[in-house]
């Protein structure tokens, strides 16, 4: 049986929800798709796919019937990269112009997605991230290895050989050292020679789909789209120290990303939706269960009576 | 699937709250489909070769 909003007086209820997000197409003039996903819970998954589809036929819009200008209201840790693209691409066979809204944080696969918008204008203190790899080989029983981990342990290995063999010079010794095979040797046996084979795979993967979205959408009209990508995609998926890293408004401009910061109001409004989304799935009204540590997303299409 | 609910998804003035029950009924069915199994899952038993290798020995043998 459905929870109905009608039980939570006293709480947000879900007409409230709806006059927020209302009232932020009203302030921005323009459509507004909502795209929640639940803290950790919600990652992004194959299966949005569709029913953000379904949500967009729903009320009208299709390739065939374009919207000229749509914002994005993206809230997620992320989830699976090919997920990410397909959604980026979803959106813009939909709309002319995308414009992402970055309340708070959309790490990740979330972060790819925000690659196909003409501009990202971030929240207060809003994020968001690299996309670089993680694997976990079973999620509750093991901690997420990085990519990036994986290259700074290179850069340790190298490093290392580099100190054994200068103190070596200054000793004056003949003999040399194989430091840097006994310690990626234990690399391998730690994480699997085939998973790390996985790992620069799925690099490669990831750099394809941002490298798509930057220059069929993003730098379209820049007559140096090409470099500027290039730099983007060097910054997301090698430079930063972690998976986790977190790129506010200063880092991502820092980047060349179009990101624009959000004014107060506009910032203000984009939270409360955040905020009431996250108070509507705590009272189980939406984004409800599938199975352990997995809720279905919140989406939604305001066409904001355009 | 039933006509019913093929029209009800159609539906444009479908309330917030109807979409999002919607689409939570749509998760569960995929989840029963798939048999708990995420995509990625499914799609690497349908490509592993040994599925396909064995198929080829039940042919031999008829």
């Amino acid at each position: 049986m459905y929870l109905n909003s009608s039980i939570m007086s006293s709480q947000i209820t879900i007409e409230e929800l709806d006059k927020l997000a209302l009232d932020l197409c009203a302030f921005r003039k323009k459509p507004l798709l909502i795209l929640y996903y639940h803290e950790f819970e919600g990652d992004m998954r194959e299966e949005d796919i569709t029913h953000i589809c379904e949500e967009i036929r729903r009320r009208g819009v299709s390739r065939e019937n374009k919207l000229d200008n749509l914002d994005v209201l993206l809230h997620t840790m992320g989830g699976d990269p090919h997920t990410g693209y397909r959604i980026a691409q979803l959106i813009r066979d939909i709309t002319s112009e995308v414009t992402f809204l970055i309340p708070e944080y959309a790490f990740s696969a979330g972060t790819l997605t925000c690659m196909c918008g003409n501009a990202i204008r971030l929240g207060e203190c809003a994020v968001l991230s690299p996309f670089d790899i993680s694997f976990a080989p079973r999620r509750e029983t093991s901690e997420d290895i990085e990519l990036m981990s994986i290259d700074y342990f290179r850069e340790f290995v190298t490093d290392s050989r580099a100190q054994v063999e200068r103190m070596l010079q200054q000793v004056r010794s003949g003999s040399s050292t194989d430091i840097d095979s006994a310690l990626l040797v234990e690399m391998t046996r730690q994480v699997g020679a085939l998973n790390i084979g996985r790992f620069y795979r799925a690099r490669t993967l990831t750099g394809y789909y941002a490298e798509m979205l930057l220059l069929e959408y993003m730098f379209e009209h820049l007559p140096n789209r090409e470099d500027v990508t290039n730099k983007i995609i060097r910054g997301l998926l090698f430079e930063y120290p972690t998976h986790d890293f977190h790129m506010d408004f200063h880092i991502s401009n820092k980047l060349g990303l179009p990101v624009e910061e959000m004014t107060v109001a506009e910032s203000d409004k984009a939270k409360s939706i955040v905020s009431a989304l996250r108070q509507l799935t705590v009272l189980g009204v939406i984004c409800r269960t599938i199975r352990d540590a997995y809720k279905a997303p919140f989406i939604r299409l305001y066409s904001g009576g355009q | 699937m039933p006509q019913v609910t093929i029209e009800k998804k159609k539906t444009k003035d479908l309330s917030t709250l109807d979409v999002q029950n919607l689409i939570y009924e749509g998760y569960l069915e995929t989840f029963k489909l798939r048999r708990g199994k995420s995509f990625d899952e499914l799609l690497k038993m349908a490509n592993d070769p040994r599925r396909y290798s064995k198929v080829r020995k039940k042919n031999k043998k008829t």
